[in-house]
């Protein structure tokens, strides 16, 4: 009889027990999506943002004249085609790089 | 039996123990299959997004370039793919799976469509649509007509206190500069810094400044002329009648042209009650002046200062409508041009005549030998159909000037209808052999 009561005095709790370790790594899930959702959020928000901004720019520019390689390559820029208009994705600010651990909010 | 008893009781404690984690690793399982998935589809979109918006500009990039004989080249296409590694739940381990990005953007860029009125050396309008007419088979090109959506004409002495009414009316202007040269209106501007005649001055005494007390009258202008170009959409090559009638309203009607001032200046829902009220009182004093006649107290067209001609010798009756009296007004010239009720259609008209040339070129050969028998035949069937394209006929050149004689009923006459052949060709060539 006393060995049954001890046996069921150690189990108490285990229920709550598996629920918090377990619950950790939930969190740590669910906290890292969400910050990979802000991050898709803010760039693809971002990016659209700025092509919209220089859109009138980009579409008015004057015919000039211009061979076309016939391997496009991209240059340091990411620039391709002679006196293409793109938006800048290097500043840092606008368009950070994926990382769940640094916090900005 | 009590030793029996405690170990049924301990390993239904044991059956029991861990339930919640697996329990949580089951259902975590499928939370965290749905959220991989989203995140997958997330960073895939980004990527997507990204291509789509640079292969864009791409190709409008190659729109925008002109060849090795500097015409522009107007098109341009651009395609690309792209291998991407992103999360994959299904993977082991839930690593990355290859994806491919893959984005294709066509751009076709008129190059007619940047040019302005408001840059003097360009062609005399903004062109707005284009149509294009198919006009022949293999080695005959598109054919192309530039509906221009304002036409523009020149008034002479325009009184700078009437500018505003001009702009309300319409729009954009451009004035002779001292320089001799179209330069858009600035009302900031100083008089002097355009070509101006002095329409009324008056003369004030001054003093030389010597000690003989002698003096000389200084002619000082209190009105100057300006010479104006006016984009006018009643002289498009393709106008539109209410367009063109709510223009020469404007100019005859001041109640009319300050009612349409208050509801393009959006005066009534402005914040405050002083802006309102100056927004309104903008309106009255810029309609209550007048343009080079017809204006709202002259009827007469006079060639020498260049009106609006459409307007001319126009008539308005009080009509008593549901909601009060109205003066309603009638333009005869306006009328005459658009061919009176019902009204002419400028443009392209839908119902083309046809004429068909059947079997121009017809052979039919017919050999005979012993062991076959063949028949040849080849046909040419040509086809033109003819779509009329009614427009005023301005001068496509930096003039701006319509012939017409200078006088209004002229200017209405100037219209024309042109007989746009589209041809089609078939070609038909067979030959059957029967073998004996």
């Amino acid at each position: 009889m006393m060995i049954e009561k001890w046996i069921r005095l150690e189990n108490k709790g285990q229920a709550t027990l598996e629920l918090t370790v377990s619950l950790i790594f939930v969190m740590l899930f669910l906290v890292g999506s969400i910050k990979i959702f802000l991050w898709l959020n803010e760039s693809m928000v971002n990016r659209q943002v700025d092509y919209e901004a220089n859109r009138s720019y980009a579409a008015s520019r004057p015919f000039t004249q211009v061979d076309i390689p016939d391997v496009v390559q991209t240059d340091e820029a990411g620039l391709a085609i002679p006196g293409e208009v793109l938006v800048d994705e290097s500043d840092k600010a606008r368009y950070p790089d994926l990382n769940i651990f640094e916090s900005k909010w | 039996m009590f030793i029996a008893a405690q170990k049924t009781t301990i390993l239904k404690m044991h059956a029991s123990a861990g339930q919640a984690l697996i329990e949580l690793a089951v259902f975590g399982a499928i939370f965290l299959i749905i959220l991989s998935v989203l995140i997958r589809y997330g960073i895939q979109y980004n990527l997507q997004q990204k291509a789509e918006m640079t292969t864009f500009r791409r190709a409008l990039a190659i729109a925008s370039t002109a060849d090795s004989t500097g015409a522009p080249r107007g098109r341009g296409s651009y395609a690309a793919m792209r291998d991407v590694y992103l999360p994959d739940v299904q993977e082991p381990l839930g690593s990355v799976s290859p994806a491919a990005i893959g984005t294709s953007a066509s751009v076709i860029r008129d190059p007619l469509q940047h040019m302005s009125t408001m840059v003097p050396s360009s062609a005399y309008s903004d062109m707005q649509t284009a149509v294009r007419v198919n006009s022949g088979g293999a080695t005959k090109r598109f054919r192309r007509f530039k509906n221009w959506a304002t036409g523009y004409r020149i008034e002479y002495s325009v009184p700078h206190l009437s500018m505003p009414k001009y702009v309300e009316i319409y729009g954009n202007l451009m004035v002779k500069d001292s320089a001799d040269q179209w330069t858009p209106w600035n009302p900031d501007a100083e008089m002097s810094a355009y070509k101006t005649i002095c329409l009324a001055s008056h003369q004030v005494l001054r003093s030389t400044g010597g000690e003989d007390g002698s003096s000389y009258y200084e002619t000082i202008c209190d009105l100057y002329g300006l010479e104006v170009r006016v984009d006018d959409v009643c002289l498009a090559d393709i106008p539109d009648y209410a367009s063109c009638y709510d223009q020469a309203h404007g100019l005859v009607d001041e109640a009319f042209c300050r009612d349409k001032c208050i509801k393009s200046g959006q005066c009534n829902i402005l914040s405050s009650s002083a802006a309102r009220t100056e927004c309104r009182n903008n309106c009255t004093s810029a309609c209550a002046a007048r343009t080079n006649p017809p204006n709202q107290i002259n009827t007469t067209y006079d060639p020498d200062l260049g009106g609006a001609w459409y307007a001319a010798r126009y008539e308005s009756a009080t009509h008593t409508f549901p909601n009060g009296a109205r003066r309603v007004y009638t333009f005869p010239v306006l009328d005459s041009l658009f061919g009176a009720s019902p009204t002419k259609k400028f443009g392209l008209g839908a119902d083309g005549t046809s004429r068909s040339d059947h079997f121009e070129n017809q052979t039919f050969h017919k050999a005979e030998t012993p062991a076959q028998y063949v028949t040849q035949e080849a046909a040419v069937w040509n086809e033109t159909t003819y779509s009329n394209m009614t427009t005023q006929e301005n001068v496509d050149d930096t003039t701006g000037l319509q012939p017409g004689g200078n006088t209004p009923d002229g200017y209405a006459a100037n219209v024309g209808v042109m007989s746009i052949p589209s041809e089609v060709s078939v070609r038909l060539n067979q030959t059957w052999q029967t073998n004996r």
